[in-house]
């Protein structure tokens, strides 16, 4: 078995390497509303369209090979999010996610507490991203956050 | 005549040599494995001015002001804090060997009372804290070592005790905090329930009797914890600093035996 595992580890030397880099778009619900759906296009086509809801989540998950993306020289992934609440919905301006095809990057959509949820170092703030029509609240403190790596949790 | 004087010489040579060669030489000591080699056990008690600073970076530095419902900018600041002023009582036991006169070697265990106020905060920005007068126990196992360097000076042949005289010692090793979870349960605040410590003394001892010593020393320790964020623990992730979270001193009295 273990020599099994070996060859199979062997067999494809490059993914151990240099495994497949990624990007990923991750938003998570704010407990305020009750769902969130997230749309991303990549030079005006649309990639993924995803509701919290539908998956019986609070989360919603992008991921995308480099390798299947048609990378030039300027690589933006737009990311819109509108957040349902009381049967209404509450677009968030448009966020322009930069592509960097060297490394693996996560951006991650979520309200910001540390004190509630613990972050670690590796996350970067972007910006704050709250809605301009606060009928369904404020939402001062969602936020963009960058990471390089892969998150999917 | 030079012959003569040449013969004589000789022969009082000889005769000098003769009356040490007739005398008996010394006893020669023979060393005994008692002579480098003792076992050591040690029990202490002792109390400790204590006071402990937990708190976590934050990574946004942005805090939720609720009364204005806005994000605030704060370039120093930080979240889930608990401080602790106060005492410690502490009974200590050691076992280990004590080598060549000066030099002991021992795995160091301690249990510890913290008794005192502990403060909590949400953010370092909150004008309110919660405060509780509380007892919880620490315990500590490490390894450490203990020095007699005056010892060093003094023949090995010498009648001079083992274990007598001043001394310095250290050991390090975690520290595992009790009742760190009550913050969690009650606040939802989270902290290392841990710390790295590095503890270090100075005392005498005096001699009781043969197998017995008894002792007092001064005593500092030092702890140090990493709070890191819980979230995402990729393999790229940044090391955080490691803060100062505890700092003690005190006296603690203490029996030997060899």
């Amino acid at each position: 078995m273990l020599s099994l595992c070996l060859c199979g580890m062997s067999c494809d030397p490059d993914w151990w390497a240099d495994p497949p880099k990624s990007i990923n778009v991750l938003a998570e619900k704010p407990s305020g509303v009750d769902s969130l759906e997230m749309q991303v296009y990549f030079r005006d086509s649309l990639l993924y369209r995803e509701c919290s809801g539908r998956l019986d989540t609070s989360k919603v998950v992008f991921r995308r090979d480099y390798d299947s993306l048609d990378l030039g020289l300027k690589n933006e992934l737009e990311v819109r999010l509108a957040f349902y609440c009381d049967g209404r919905e509450i677009e968030l301006p448009s966020y322009w996610a930069e592509v960097d095809s060297a490394e693996s990057r996560s951006y991650y959509f979520r309200e910001v507490d540390e004190h509630k949820k613990t972050l670690s170092k590796s996350f970067k703030l972007q910006k704050f991203l709250s809605p301009e029509d606060t009928s369904c609240g404020k939402f001062v403190n969602f936020a963009v956050l960058k990471v390089d790596g892969v998150v999917d949790r | 005549m030079k012959r003569i004087a040449l013969l004589i010489l000789c022969l009082l040579c000889v005769a000098d040599a003769s009356v040490y060669s007739s005398e008996e030489a010394p006893p020669r000591k023979r060393h005994t494995l008692s002579d480098f080699f003792s076992p050591y056990f040690e029990v202490s008690g002792g109390a400790m001015n204590s006071n402990s600073r937990n708190e976590t970076a934050s990574v946004i530095n942005y805090y939720h002001d609720l009364e204005k419902d806005e994000m605030v900018y704060d370039e120093d600041l930080h979240y889930n804090i608990i401080n602790f002023d106060g005492w410690t009582y502490n009974v200590g036991f050691r076992a280990g060997a004590y080598l060549f006169r000066f030099w002991g070697v021992f795995l160091d265990n301690d249990l510890f009372l913290a008794k005192g106020d502990y403060r909590y905060k949400y953010y370092s920005r909150d004008k309110e804290d919660f405060l509780e007068h509380d007892s919880r126990l620490r315990y500590y196992l490490g390894f450490g070592s203990v020095f007699f360097p005056f010892n060093l000076f003094f023949d090995s042949t010498s009648r001079y005790s083992f274990l007598n005289g001043t001394f310095a010692g250290f050991s390090l090793g975690p520290t595992y905090l009790y009742g760190q979870d009550k913050a969690e349960k009650k606040y939802g605040m989270d902290y290392e329930d841990w710390e790295m410590t590095f503890r270090f003394e100075v005392g005498y001892l005096w001699e009781f009797t043969e197998h017995f010593f008894v002792g007092v020393a001064f005593k500092t320790v030092l702890s140090f914890n990493n709070e890191e964020g819980d979230e995402y623990k990729g393999g790229n992730m940044p090391t955080d600093d490691v803060p100062l979270n505890t700092k003690s001193f005190g006296f603690v009295i203490k029996v030997v035996r060899k």
